[in-house]
């Protein structure tokens, strides 16, 4: 598709921050932006950026809306069932649960309680497989539009508890956070991809080389520092480049396919 | 962008286990919002119109005023201010009482529509009331009726025959933007669609089955709605006639 039309179309969110997010001045911006810019620059095309949200990121590459997504979107084998993924994914995530200080000490405290999820995201399954592995009784779960509204709701006790990957929490509840902590540890780690249209392995591998070109040519670590570096925007700690291990490969090697 | 979708349809699924569930509960959820919001937005509606028929001054202007707030203010937002606003007015023990109630989304969704709705439905009746002529009630007037005649015989038949359409396309809207509930997360049709689409990406299906639900729903009570018309508000004109035989001058 692009080929003929000389446009790339690019799937992303904008109520996700950091990924992707208006700013206060109106921007549209995020590390997902910065990436995807990156790519549509290597492939040499017009980009043409199409807003998607969690409900329609995997039908629009299913349909052929886009030609890629570049969302917040980790790899699952339920959306693996629908669309592809380029390789290798670009960043891993885990969730928490955040809740009020010190009113729950781990995740199986949360069962029966009520949680506020993003609808569309796959925390809602997550959250309930984590309280069933403990036996715990089924959580209440109320799915809101956004990630904002989730914390809003956690604000004013509407729920008991938040949960969606680290990453966007620490995005979205920002200074206020102070009040609140993730209980217990990061659960259901996940991996975020770039969302390709099933059953193309050309445009698939395109995506994957020019991926991996920015990875080896240091583009992506710029991308990384100015979000998550220790001077970023959002500073991660610990760092959340998906990298191979540090005793074999040494400090933050990524994982880059052999010519 | 690809123009034609190719796509091929998997009902097995949706139509099965906890999916088909929350299509059950969502219809249900959904058949309950549209009736309770509608039957109270009639009620504030009609209560509204007598406030403007007031003969205070200030009851009318009151009224005036909050049919201008329900009908300016986008459906939408009266649903979030119900749900996120308003505990906050409130002090301590009643804020988190609100808060922390189960239901605060359900009956924030049924405030909202309601509200909502009852602006359109008092100007829809003050204009079914003004629509009838005032020479035939200052003729009444003449002939020595009382106001309470005057109202039964005159003005009701004839109000309630120039309202009524209007009033059925309102209400038929009404429960249309009763799927707004779903940002709420209060479990209707539409999100019951909504959530099987993002864990089965099946959302063609999904859109589908919500479409056939509101067809089908609006179309039955707009059916109905013209039957009782044709039953009911015809009879009434021939009450009319009788009326104006008796008098004679009307």
């Amino acid at each position: 598709m692009i080929r003929c039309v000389g446009v790339v179309y690019i799937g992303s969110g904008n109520n996700v921050p950091p990924m992707n997010y208006i700013d206060e001045t109106g921007n549209w911006t995020g590390f997902d932006l910065d990436l995807s810019a990156a790519i549509a620059e290597r492939l040499g095309v017009k980009l043409e950026r199409v807003v998607v949200n969690n409900k329609t990121r995997i039908s629009f590459l299913a349909n052929g809306t886009v030609d890629m997504v570049v969302s917040n979107l980790s790899h699952t084998r339920s959306r693996e069932e629908q669309i592809d993924y380029a390789e290798p994914p670009y960043l891993w995530t885990g969730k928490i649960a955040y809740a009020r200080k010190g009113e729950f000490e781990n995740l199986a405290d949360l069962a029966g309680k009520k949680i506020a999820v993003d609808q569309g995201s796959n925390a809602y399954i997550a959250i309930q497989q984590e309280i069933e592995k403990v036996n715990g009784e089924e959580p209440d779960i109320l799915t809101f539009q956004s990630n904002a509204e989730c914390f809003l709701a956690l604000k004013q006790g509407k729920v008991d508890a938040f949960t969606q990957d680290s990453v966007i929490i620490a995005g979205v509840a920002g200074k206020e956070g102070v009040e609140y902590e993730p209980i217990g540890g990061i659960y259901s780690p996940g991996l975020y991809g770039i969302g390709v249209p099933p059953n193309d392995s050309k445009w698939r591998d395109e995506i994957s080389f020019i991926l991996q070109d920015l990875m080896k040519d240091g583009t992506y670590d710029e991308i990384y520092d100015k979000w998550f570096g220790e001077d970023g925007k959002f500073p991660l700690q610990p760092c959340a480049k998906p990298v191979l291990p540090k005793e074999a490969f040494g400090e933050k090697q990524l994982y880059i396919w052999p010519d | 962008m690809k123009l034609f979708i190719n796509y091929e349809f998997d009902w097995q699924k949706i139509l099965s286990g906890q999916y088909l569930e929350w299509i059950l509960q969502g219809i249900r959820i959904s058949l309950s919002l549209m009736l309770i919001s509608s039957m109270l937005a009639s009620v504030l509606g009609v209560l509204l119109t007598f406030g403007l028929l007031s003969k205070h001054r200030l009851v009318r202007s009151g009224s005036s005023l909050f049919i201008e707030l329900c009908r300016n203010i986008p459906t939408l937002i009266w649903l979030l201010f119900f749900y996120y606003v308003f505990p906050e007015l409130f002090s301590e023990p009643v804020k988190t009482m609100l808060n922390s109630s189960q239901a605060i989304n359900y009956w924030a969704a049924i405030a909202g529509l309601s509200i909502s709705s009852s602006g359109y439905i008092a100007e829809i009746i003050r204009g079914g009331i003004l629509g009838v002529s005032r020479e035939q009630i200052s003729a009444a007037h003449t002939l020595g009726h009382s106001q309470w005649e005057i109202w039964k015989f005159i003005i009701l038949p004839q109000a309630i025959r120039i309202c009524y359409p209007p009033f059925v396309s309102r209400l038929i809207h009404n429960m249309k933007n009763s799927s707004l509930a779903l940002a709420l997360s209060v479990h209707e049709i539409v999100w019951a669609t909504q959530q099987i689409e993002s864990l089965t990406f099946r959302g063609i299906e999904a859109a589908i089955i919500a479409t056939i639900f509101f067809l089908t729903i609006n179309y039955v009570f707009s059916r109905l709605a013209l039957l009782l018309e044709k039953k009911f508000l015809i009879n009434n004109n021939k009450k009319i006639k009788k009326v104006k035989d008796v008098g004679g001058y009307l």
